[in-house]
């Protein structure tokens, strides 16, 4: 790792990054905001959740009910997910795929730089930046349940556990984004094929989700290794699961550092 | 230590089916300024991508100061300065955060910063502004003190006064005598053949790949034929080429009625064309 060029990266997206930290933390506000104080409320809201049992894992169904519950909608939220995707990706998008197509790769690369310390330096970056963002929707959380004054019944314990494990979600992309980076010939080629990546993901829990009997199809994408209802459940080891995305992510890092040493061109 | 600053042989490089440098051999002294010439598409950039370690070869080796840049440490290019041809910087960075980012990356001294920068008349505000914002000879300038600014013992620049304009081009010259004088090789890929004329020692042109000619530029001259242009009298205009010695071209224009004559060197870029064109292609 080049800490110059770590920094310079993570200075490069700053912005995107503080973008993308606010797009959870406002979902967890937003949280507190619409939390009905109402026990029936909330109950007849969970009637609504039980409608979906037929189509979905039970382990999946949010409980609405109970404020902790109801609270992790915010780590399950659609544009929580892809705020942490897009976090870490950016940055690895970027450099070293982006800057091929630029050009500015190989001025970086004619110095003592070695193409593995540019992946180390772009990754360090983008896993820096997914910690940051991994975090908002606790940040959020804790500031929508002050808001809606239930601060004393959300286990904030059990969503820094979710976080941890919405991180190593997130480095799994990472991980994703820097094998594609370093195979595409530019920016927008790696960024179609992070796309395609990102696709099949959801499309994995997808299939397990909707096929009956097959829930074991989710162990093959990331998703089935995020359960956040199954933790506030008190039923699921997010640290666990963090572990498995972990070692998929050096799996795949070890995979993008070996594809980039082997590669002809810079 | 070695006399030679870049060794290239037999070296092959393929693009695909195309053939993009084909058993090249070269060898740069060091010490010299060497003029790398050729047509577009003709390899050069190829070359230099390769000697950089940016581009592994299909056959053959290139060594910059004694080694192989693709395989020796990363270290050995804090030792090269580099130009790329068609420069591109980050667009969102200052000037002088980018100056700082190369120079932290080769881990040494900027001792030249100052005298290029100043040498360039690149304005001391435009290091504050981001690049996005600057003209094109402004960034060909801060990627020339990029290359410079480290005092590499090795200077390789593509098209390095692309963008700049007569002032900054002679600036540009002035550095690239300057690191002659102390010591520094310079290998230069050049379009523009006046620039080449005014600094090379050597020149080498290359042509699909290969090498069509290597020589000292004095050589040359004394190889090729003058260039006379004689005015007549009544007004035309007669150029032609004239071989051997001075006394005899000068008794044979004493014979006729002249209103001015000029006798020049052969412009590199006929002794470009013939090198290019050569072998009936």
């Amino acid at each position: 790792m080049n800490p110059s060029l770590f920094f310079f990266v993570l200075k490069r997206h700053r912005i995107a990054t503080v973008l993308l930290f606010i797009v959870p933390v406002i979902v967890g506000v937003f949280t507190g905001v619409f939390f009905p104080e109402n026990q029936k409320d909330r109950e007849l809201l969970g009637q609504v959740a039980k409608m979906f049992r037929k189509a979905l894992d039970e382990e999946m169904i949010l409980d609405v009910v109970t404020p902790a519950g109801f609270f992790n909608v915010a780590f399950q939220h659609p544009l929580t997910i892809l705020a942490l995707i897009f976090a870490g990706a950016i940055p690895l998008l970027s450099l070293p795929a982006g800057d091929r197509g630029r050009g500015t790769l190989d001025l970086l690369l004619a110095t003592p730089l070695t193409r593995g310390r540019l992946l180390m330096s772009s990754t360090l970056a983008g896993a820096v930046a997914t910690l940051f963002v991994g975090f908002a929707p606790l940040v959020g959380v804790s500031m929508g349940a002050r808001l809606a004054g239930v601060s004393d019944q959300v286990p904030l314990d059990y969503f820094f556990k979710t976080s941890i494990n919405l991180v190593a979600l997130g480095w799994w992309f990472t991980a994703t984004a820097a094998i594609v980076s370093v195979l595409a010939p530019d920016g927008p080629s790696a960024m179609r094929r992070f796309g395609i990546c990102t696709f099949l993901a959801f499309s994995i829990q997808v299939a397990g989700q909707l096929w009956k009997g097959r829930t074991w199809i989710r162990s093959f994408g990331p998703f089935g290794w995020y359960r956040p209802s199954l933790v506030t459940a008190g039923k699921g080891s997010p640290l666990a699961d963090a572990g498995v995305l972990v070692a998929v992510a050096v799996i795949f890092l070890v995979i993008a550092y070996v594809a980039g040493s082997r590669r002809r061109r810079a | 230590m070695t006399s030679t600053a870049i060794s290239i042989r037999n070296l092959t490089v393929r693009h695909g089916p195309t053939v993009a440098v084909s058993n090249l051999n070269l060898e740069v002294r060091v010490g010299e300024v060497f003029g790398f010439l050729g047509p577009n598409g003709a390899g050069k950039s190829t070359t230099i991508r390769t000697l950089l370690g940016l581009i592994r070869p299909d056959a053959g080796e290139a060594l910059v100061l004694g080694q192989d840049l693709a395989k020796a440490p990363a270290i050995a290019r804090r030792r090269v300065g580099f130009l790329p041809g068609d420069l591109a910087l980050f667009p969102h960075a200052t000037g002088g955060e980018t100056l700082s980012l190369f120079a932290d990356l080769h881990g040494v001294a900027t001792p030249d910063r100052g005298t290029v920068l100043e040498t360039l008349r690149f304005p001391d505000e435009a290091l504050r502004r981001s690049v996005k914002g600057y003209s094109t000879g402004m960034r060909q300038a801060l990627g020339i003190a990029l290359a410079f600014q480290h005092r590499p013992e090795l200077l390789v620049l593509d098209e390095p006064t692309t963008g700049l304009d007569p002032l900054a081009r002679d600036a540009f010259l002035a550095l690239v005598r300057m690191a002659r004088a102390r010591g520094a090789t310079v290998f230069l890929s050049s379009h523009v053949l006046d620039e080449v004329d005014r600094v090379a020692d050597r020149i080498a042109i290359i042509a699909k790949g290969s090498l069509r000619m290597i020589e000292t530029v004095a050589g040359i001259r004394a190889t090729l034929p003058r260039r006379v242009t004689a005015i007549r009298k009544d007004g035309t205009e007669w150029v032609f080429e004239s071989a051997g010695p001075i006394d005899v071209l000068l008794d044979r224009l004493k014979s006729l009625e002249l209103a001015d004559v000029e006798i020049g060197p052969v412009p590199l870029d006929v002794i470009f064309q013939q090198a290019v064109h050569k072998e009936g292609e």
